[in-house]
């Protein structure tokens, strides 16, 4: 290879090292911003939960049926209907659409500790991408952790 | 040629392709960051418009309290009073800041205040308080900047 050719090939080789520094360098400038998303996010799932739980149904709050509704289910004999009627999966589901949430936005309610036969509404939807809401606790026979995720 | 011109020209050559090089890598540096300046104004703006919406829903004359005790909801019955210009010059670059009661029907608007102008919307769910029939019900806090 001719001398010329040899520095040809080192010119290249320079320039390539110094595009490559030059885009890892941008790509790392750009990748550490989404504090303000994610704190605008946190509080929309918040205040979510917390109006959800306050909402008054026809005998009480959200929060007031789902430590109905663990109470009637700890209770001997277990009373079918109150069960059923203080057990509300559905009512909240009804609440949980637009225009409270945003459009296509899914969520994942999950139910731990004592909270009766409520189950948990939409398990698995969020996947790993998801903003959660401060848990809720309400006191029923224990305490019942409700958590809120939206993605 | 001699061979003193032809190193000469050869330097200025190199020179000239760096120079060149170096012109395209700041138009680059300077398009990106431009682009990444914006970005960060708008969440730094989404960032201040969000402290807004918590500051609103945490006022003491529209925060719902029981006997001292402070509800994360806001009262109804106080909103409807408070009407107020003063919130325009408090919550600056906001032209109207309004709840929209989303379980009723969509007349259901109270105005903390109503400017003239609208254009980017950031909104919150938040509960909302009825005294004279001791409901909740849930409803949307909306700011509209100007």
């Amino acid at each position: 290879m001719k001398k010329g050719q040899l520095e040809m090939v080192g010119l290249t080789v320079i320039v390539i090292i110094m595009i490559v520094i030059f885009i890892l360098f941008i790509s790392l400038n750009r990748g550490n911003d989404s504090g303000a998303i994610i704190a605008g996010e946190s509080l929309y799932a918040n205040n979510l939960l917390n109006a959800i739980m306050l909402y008054s149904l026809e005998k009480g709050s959200v929060s007031d049926y789902i430590q109905k509704c663990d109470q009637y289910t700890q209770s001997i004999p277990q009373d079918d209907a109150k069960i059923n009627e203080y057990c509300i999966k559905d009512d909240i589901i009804g609440l949980m659409k637009p225009p409270l949430l945003k459009i296509n936005q899914k969520y994942e309610m999950l139910f731990s500790g004592e909270c009766g036969e409520i189950t948990d509404i939409n398990p698995g939807t969020c996947g790993e991408n998801f903003i959660t809401a401060s848990p809720y606790y309400i006191r029923t026979s224990g305490t019942c952790k409700i958590s809120l995720r939206v993605c | 040629m001699k061979k003193g011109q032809i190193e000469m020209s050869i330097t200025v050559l190199v020179l000239a392709v760096f120079f060149v090089l170096l012109f395209i890598g700041l138009i680059f540096y300077f398009r990106f960051s431009f682009e990444s300046f914006k970005e960060s104004q708008d969440k730094i703006l989404g960032e201040r418009y969000n402290v807004y919406l918590s500051y609103i829903i945490n006022l003491p004359e529209l925060k719902c309290s029981y006997m001292g005790v402070e509800k994360e909801c806001l009262d109804v019955s106080r909103m409807k009073q408070l009407r107020d210009p003063y919130y325009q010059r408090v919550f600056s670059g906001v032209t109207k800041i309004y709840v929209q009661d989303i379980t009723k029907d969509k007349e259901t608007v109270l105005y903390l205040y109503d400017w003239t102008g609208g254009g980017e919307v950031y909104s919150t769910p938040i509960s909302l308080y009825y005294p004279e029939n001791d409901k909740y019900t849930i409803g949307k806090l909306y700011l509209v900047i100007g």
